[in-house]
């Protein structure tokens, strides 16, 4: 039984649609990254998952429970940590935890030790009499995800947990990911940042407009490419007087040019780089800075999409 | 910059289609609904019968003093009589068909005419307008009567003949009916137009409108107030004094804001109520621009100060709802001083909401020009000042 | 168990927020208080309203050979002089009507009362155009009406004198007697006598008094004293229209959490959304309850406020917590913000609660039918109607009527609002 199983999900809005015939799957135990851009359907994947959208097409199951025909029980195994910390700011920490782990069906005395034991992950005990609405943005997000643990699930969605923090609370959470991974949690990472999505991941889906476009571990994807590196060049001049020389050369996988930016996929950089400065030479192109990047998901994105992660 | 300043309020609070409710269409629906209330009735309606009801309960009507009393309140302008056994009368008072009951209890001529004491009840609601009119109304026509029973009794123990009682009483109670008719008091209202004898000065809509008016205007508080709050949330005050605007300069845009916002809402006011209800604003425009003037600085320097002391909206919104409250009863807005107890009118009268209220009511009602409205005007920009100067105090102690 | 935690955590937030509280009890409170304040006093029988000015003009002379010892402008003038009015009229003296009028605009006085050279003269020989002249600043009304009315006793007491005098004379003189003048004077005096004590009857011996106004028949609750049957009647048209306030405020929470992205997070729990809403409705309910109760006991204690029998004063609360949480209910269910949100409560609820006739109880003159025909039609109105009674003292059966149609307004709005939010979180 999959942890995660995710089989031609479509969701429509009207004409729009926003997910079409994803899939992917989760392994108990395995760190899901859910990578693409923005609006690439992931938030609405998630939405899907955990129960607050229904989808157009297809289904997806949590724990082998499918969250169309068996919602409540998908939900039980299942914690959402949203992008937008949801909490009630009038309420103290640990109100707000009590309130969420009744929610979750806990009780009584085995409520509150586990209350007190989630306090103790996020490291808020000294604070937990405090009102979230008094708290830093960082620490209302330690309290987000706190409010997602309290009924130990097997899967957790954590939604973007890192935008806008400080780099400190970003290590920090994502720390605690990996703790909770080696507790035995499936965890379901979107993110837009490639970085996170590597070092997290032990399976990684890329999605753009929609789609899943790419889906394997971090080296599988890597390999997808070719290993290829990328070299960014930046040019004094029309970089089409050069282009169709550099497409020539032996071992240019691809070029792409944006706004003076020219960007190169090759076999092997230390092979193509001087051949680029030589064609470039000779149209009288001058090469006014190279970067060298070793392949990564922004490579791999790249690839597939002709456009960057970032974009 | 001052100008940029309150341009920019004004721009925000006039986009928010919320505040342009309060400030236009509430207390448009509200002067309305309060004229319409003080008219008490359609003027539209003349063929209504607008007497007061009144149930009569008389186990002996054939009695003289029953018949006496009967056909004087038939006649009446202002009661209409309707006889009744108790239980009808009881349950057509109950069902509000009747204002109240008469009730004149068997043996009452006898004992009257024979010198005992003997009372008339009448039933009603005592705090209803109603109920205490009845009883003027009764009163009168009832002490007539028993003045004619006692002349009676005198001219029979004068001719020592209990026979002349009869043609005594009728002839005293032909004499009051004839006196009745003759009016020995005469009520004119000081500097009121026309003749018409009803407080509101002859438009129910000039007491109603500058009441609405300054209530509104003083509840435009909440929608100027927030500006400044929004402003301190979203940190942009912060950044205003980061540049070369000095403090001061940025509590007179706001105050600026805040005035432009109150005064226009008060010429609204004043075009709908000149226009639409007839209250004659437009008798004394100098003396109307002065007091509206003059209310608004004060109003917008109020809301500067709960501005500056409130944190969030909802902060903004008690407060100037407790300010409008406390303001405007006292105020005299609600209910006219004078029914109040002598402490609250005391109280009130000083309150710059009835200054505010007694320079309208003095051009409107009192038909006074615009000599008489400077004093009122001078109290209402002393309190301006006043609040002004603890919201510049509390704006240099404000920590952003 | 869900119900309960959601309604008992939306209790706790709204009792948390100073401005729920405040617009729950303490605004009620205070405006009952500002009324209480301005006329509270009255309620013990204490009327101590603010003097009334009057300036007297007494330009009154005794004709010569009159049967009167003074002339009646002296009489009138005296009234006002009095040491039993001193409390609340403050008398002053003018030369003459300029002066008088001059007082009146200046508003030193607020009533002139001016008795013409040769009123009793005039009066006597059988004028009919004789008048006292009352001048009365416009913008009072109680001022001059009460003047008016005891320049109007004084003249009627004259007035009753000599209808007397003339009755007496006229029937001796149709049975051939010719009337004694010496003998005036003692019928004067006997009807003087009769009339003053008529009038100390009429006003402070209700059980001698020819005329005494009487309350309805009620309980046991019920109050005789008319100014506090106002106060229990101003305080249960703040209680009303708070209420159904409040009821839309608590409502408005569903909103908040939207805004909060709360709700969506209770969505991704296994809660259902039957649970989540009947949680929030419970706590509207609970709200408005426990805010009835609140003010009542504080109308109680601070104000003397009796407001009926226990059956009906039951009565009377449920009603106006089914219809005040309903319509709440059905209001924020049309709405998709907090920010409408403030004016669809301020606005629509200030405009329901003027055509229930909240704010219209103690108008003079009472509202036009038509007005009273559209307060059929608005829940406050019944809940008004209801307390209302219990306030007279009315018995719980007779409190039936409005019971039912309040509460079936109630639940119609409830259901609706029901499903309106059923279908938007579906």
């Amino acid at each position: 039984m999959k942890a995660i199983e995710v089989t031609n999900l479509k969701k429509s809005f009207g004409a729009f649609q926003a997910v079409r015939d994803a899939s992917f799957m989760a392994d108990s135990g395995e760190v899901l990254g859910l990578l693409g851009p923005n609006g690439a359907g992931k938030s609405t994947t998630i939405s899907m998952l955990s129960g607050l959208l229904m989808p157009t097409g297809g289904d997806a199951s949590i724990m082998g429970h499918s969250v169309t025909k068996d919602p409540e029980a998908a939900k039980k195994s299942l914690g959402v940590v949203p992008q937008d910390v949801a909490l009630y700011p009038d309420l103290s920490a640990r109100e707000n935890l009590v309130f969420w782990g009744k929610m979750y069906g806990l009780r009584g005395a085995g409520l509150s030790s586990r209350v007190d034991e989630v306090l103790e992950i996020i490291g808020l005990t000294d604070r937990q009499k405090d009102h979230v609405g008094r708290f830093s943005g960082g620490m209302k997000r330690r309290v987000n995800i706190g409010a997602a643990l309290l009924h130990k699930p097997d899967v957790v969605i954590m939604d973007e947990p890192t935008v806008g923090i400080d780099p400190q609370s970003r290590r920090h959470i994502l720390d605690n990911v990996k703790e909770l991974n080696q507790q035995g949690m499936t965890v379901l990472y979107t993110t837009h940042y490639m970085e996170e999505a590597a070092e997290l991941s032990h399976h990684i889906a890329i999605m753009d407009k929609g789609r899943v476009i790419a889906y394997g571990t971090h080296d599988a994807l890597i390999k997808m490419i070719g290993e290829q590196t990328r070299i960014d060049l930046t040019l004094n001049a029309e970089a089409e007087k050069v282009l169709d020389a550099w497409r020539a050369i032996e071992g240019v996988a691809g070029i792409d040019a944006t706004d003076g930016k020219v960007t190169a996929l090759v076999d092997d950089s230390n092979r193509v780089l001087p051949r680029l400065f030589d064609a470039a030479s000779k149209a009288n192109v001058r090469i006014t800075s190279v970067g060298i990047q070793e392949p990564n998901l922004e490579t791999v994105f790249l690839h597939l999409t002709g456009r960057a992660l970032r974009d | 910059m001052i100008f940029d300043l309150a341009l920019k309020d004004l721009l925000q609070m006039v986009r928010d289609k919320r505040s342009l409710l309060f400030i236009v269409a509430m207390p448009i629906i509200f002067t309305l609904f309060m004229g319409f209330a003080y008219r008490g009735g359609s003027q539209n309606d003349a063929e209504a019968d607008h007497r007061i009801p009144l149930a009569l309960v008389d186990p002996q009507p054939d009695s003289r003093l029953s018949k006496m009393l009967f056909t004087r309140l038939d006649s009446s302008d202002s009661i209409r009589i309707v006889p009744m056994n108790e239980d009808e009368a009881m349950n057509a008072f109950r069902k509000g068909e009747v204002a109240g009951v008469l009730v004149i209890p068997a043996g009452f001529s006898e004992q009257a005419e024979a010198g005992k004491a003997a009372q008339l009840n009448l039933i009603a609601e005592a705090s209803s307008s109603e109920g205490q009119s009845l009883y003027q109304l009764l009163r009168v026509p009832i002490s007539q009567l028993m003045s004619a029973v006692e002349a009676a009794r005198l001219s029979a123990d004068v001719q020592s003949n209990p026979d002349e009682y009869i043609p005594s009483v009728e002839l005293a109670w032909s004499k009051w009916n004839e006196n009745s008719k003759i009016s020995l008091v005469r009520v004119e209202q000081a500097v009121a137009k026309g003749s018409e004898s009803d407080w509101t000065g002859g438009n129910p809509y000039n007491q109603a409108s500058p009441g609405i008016l300054v209530q509104f205007a003083i509840f435009g508080l909440t929608t100027s107030a927030q500006i400044l709050v929004q402003e301190r949330k979203t940190r942009t005050l912060q950044r205003l004094m980061t540049t070369v605007m000095r403090p001061w300069e940025i509590v007179a845009g706001h105050l600026l804001a805040m005035f432009g916002l109150v005064f226009l809402q008060t010429v609204i006011l004043v075009v709908f109520g000149q226009f639409a209800l007839g209250v004659d604003y437009l008798r004394e425009p100098l003396g109307t621009l002065l007091v509206s003037v003059a209310l608004g600085l004060w109003v917008a320097s109020m809301g500067l100060l709960i501005g500056v002391f409130a944190r969030t909206d909802d902060q903004v919104i008690l407060y100037s709802m407790v300010a409008m409250f406390l303001f405007s009863a006292l105020g005299g807005t609600w209910f006219p001083l004078e029914a109040a107890g002598g402490a609250f009118a005391a109280i009130g009268r000083a309150m710059p909401s009835a200054w505010a209220m007694t320079g309208y009511q003095d051009i409107l009602i009192r038909g006074l020009g615009l000599d008489s409205v400077w004093l009122a005007a001078g109290c209402l920009l002393l309190y301006a000042l006043g609040f002004f100067g603890l919201a510049v105090w509390r704006f240099k102690e404000l920590e952003v | 168990m869900k119900i309960i935690d959601i309604a008992f955590k939306d209790l706790t937030r709204s009792f948390r927020s100073a401005f729920a509280i405040g617009m729950m009890v303490v605004a009620p409170l205070m405006l009952t208080g500002l009324i209480y304040f301005a006329f509270g006093s009255m309620t013990s029988g204490d009327v101590s309203m603010t003097a009334i000015k009057v300036g007297v003009v007494n330009a009154d002379q005794l004709p010569p050979e009159s049967v009167l010892d003074a002339p009646i402008g002296d009489n009138i003038r005296s009234m006002f002089f009095d040491e039993s009015v001193e409390s609340w009229i403050t008398a002053s003296d003018y030369p003459d009507e300029t002066s008088a009028r001059t007082a009146v605009d200046r508003q030193e006085i607020g009533v002139a009362v001016m008795i013409p050279q040769n009123f009793t003269e005039r009066y006597l020989s059988g004028e009919q155009d004789v008048q006292v002249l009352i001048v009365s600043d416009p913008t009072l009304s109680i001022g001059p009406a009460v003047v008016e009315d005891m320049v109007t006793m004084m003249v009627d007491a004259v007035a009753g004198g000599g209808v007397a005098i003339q009755t007496v004379m006229e029937r001796l003189e149709a049975n051939g007697i010719q009337p004694d003048s010496s003998q005036f004077p003692s019928w004067i005096e006997r009807y003087g006598n009769w009339y003053r004590d008529f009038q100390r009857d009429l006003f402070h011996h209700p059980d001698k008094a020819a005329l005494v106004l009487v309350a309805p028949p009620a309980g046991d609750a019920q109050t005789t004293a008319p100014l506090a049957q106002m106060m229990g009647l101003t305080m249960a048209g703040q209680m009303i229209f708070f209420a159904f306030f409040t009821g839309g405020n608590s409502m408005m929470s569903i909103l908040r959490e939207e805004e909060e992205g709360t709700l969506a997070r209770l969505f991704t729990t296994p809660t259902s959304r039957t649970s989540i809403l009947t949680g929030k409705f419970m706590a509207v309910f609970l709200t408005v309850i426990l805010q009835g109760l609140v003010l009542m006991v504080a109308g109680r204690l601070a104000f003397g406020i009796q407001w009926g029998s226990p059956g009906s004063v039951v009565l009377a609360l449920i009603a106006q917590v089914v219809a005040a949480s309903g319509l709440g209910i059905l209001l924020i269910s049309f709405v998709k913000s907090t920010k409408q949100g403030g004016p669809v409560l301020g606005g629509g609820l200030t405009i329901l609660g003027m055509l229930g006739g909240l704010f219209t109880m103690n108008i003079p003159g009472g509202m036009p039918e038509a007005f009273n025909a559209i307060g059929n039609f608005i829940p406050q109105g019944w809940v008004l109607k209801g307390w209302r009674l219990a306030l007279d003292g009315a018995a719980a059966g007779e409190l039936l009527l409005p019971f039912m149609v309040t509460v079936a307004m109630g639940i119609v709005m409830f259901s609706i609002g029901v499903v309106m939010f059923r279908r938007r979180f579906a």
